[in-house]
């Protein structure tokens, strides 16, 4: 029996990320990654970054292209997807570049590997800087105190994913809710209107929320607007806002296990606990 | 290459340059030589206004969008037609 390195063909492919904010949240080996590529292509958001990556590798072809009104995005991702293997079956070693992290909310990144395996292919993603970690960071959220549900905004309403309100809600893509093209206006009100009706159902109408945009360059600062839900759908959203949404209710405690797992009743570990799910405590936990 | 282009590789890049940037923003840019256009998108913090003075092949306020669909699973109930 051959082992796999015998079926693998010529070509192979790698995904890198370049983060959010331009050039500084490109990782080290992302950065050798695409120097050393035969072939880079790559989609990113900003002039800065296109202008560093073609400095780093002369091949470097940008995937923008495929955009336009109009047009389905799945569409414009198979042909971004079909550009990127026309490289690694001529035999390349092909860097495939996204911005944020090219496995959170890519699914260009993810289909090229799919499609490269599938053929034979070696294929690999690197992590990169997601908006979510940025979030992390800028608004001091730590997902490890509470949890943290994640859902893209048309997703969560379309399937009406359910929710617990005393854990964090974050939602990706609120303005841009229903839309299938690439967007010719900064938000979709109707579909803002439609989530913001959802939430209010959950969380009432005074319930403060924040519109949050991580920064695009070292220059600029993130975007952090605190608003009540009763006020979202009328807010200044762009397609690359996120929501968060924090808690609303305490979260319910099983007594019993409590006992079992800290062996003493829950009214004498509740300090603990309690500190555990404060959003507002500075504790360090390790 | 354009000088606004330089400067924000320099600061993405050197963290001292970056700091001195935040201690002084007004006087490392007009140490740099930009022009009063470069200087007024740098103060104002806005992206598109920084973006649009850079070449680039992509239209002012259309960034790509965030690349995920969403995948509608459509059930289809046929039902049986009795005259068979």
């Amino acid at each position: 029996m051959s082992n796999r390195a015998d079926q693998l063909q010529g070509g192979s492919l790698v995904v890198v990320g370049t983060g959010i904010k331009a050039i500084s949240q490109i990782t080290i080996e992302a950065q050798s990654t695409i120097e050393h590529a035969d072939k880079v292509l790559y989609l990113v958001p900003d002039p800065l970054t296109a202008a560093w990556i073609a400095s780093h590798n002369d091949s470097a072809e940008s995937l923008y292209r495929f955009y336009d009104v109009d047009k389905d995005r799945n569409d414009t991702y198979r042909e971004m997807v079909e550009r990127v293997l026309t490289f690694v079956r001529e035999g390349r070693r092909v860097c495939a570049i996204f911005y944020g992290h090219p496995g959170v909310f890519s699914t260009p990144g993810h289909e090229c590997i799919r499609v490269a395996r599938h053929e034979g292919y070696e294929a690999s993603m690197l992590p990169g800087v997601s908006s979510l970690d940025c979030l992390f960071a800028d608004l001091g959220f730590d997902p490890g105190v509470q949890g943290c549900q994640s859902f893209e905004a048309t997703d969560f309403l379309i399937h009406r994913r359910p929710v617990d309100t005393s854990s964090p809600l974050v939602l990706w893509q609120i303005g841009v809710i229903g839309e299938w093209s690439l967007p010719t206006e900064p938000c979709n009100r109707a579909g803002l209107t439609a989530l913001a009706g959802a939430l209010v159902a959950l969380h009432g109408h005074d319930h403060a929320v924040t519109i949050y945009e991580a920064a695009q360059a070292v220059t600029m600062r993130a975007h952090v607007s605190v608003v009540p839900l009763s006020d979202l759908a009328s807010s200044n959203v762009t397609p690359i806002s996120t929501l968060y949404v924090p808690p609303s209710s305490p979260p319910q405690l099983d007594q019993e296990l409590v006992e079992e797992l800290f062996g003493k009743p829950a009214s004498t570990t509740s300090t603990s606990t309690e500190q555990r799910n404060d959003p507002t405590s500075t504790a360090k936990r390790h | 290459m354009s000088s606004l282009l330089e400067f924000l590789t320099e600061l993405s890049t050197n963290s001292e340059s970056l700091e001195n940037f935040s201690r002084d923003p007004e006087g490392t840019i007009d140490a740099a030589g930009l022009s009063s256009s470069e200087k007024e998108a740098l103060l104002s913090g806005e992206s598109d206004r920084v973006w649009n003075l850079l070449p680039s092949e992509m239209v002012a306020g259309r960034f790509p969008p965030p690349n995920v669909t969403i995948t509608i699973t459509l059930i289809v109930i046929k039902f049986g037609n009795t005259a068979e």
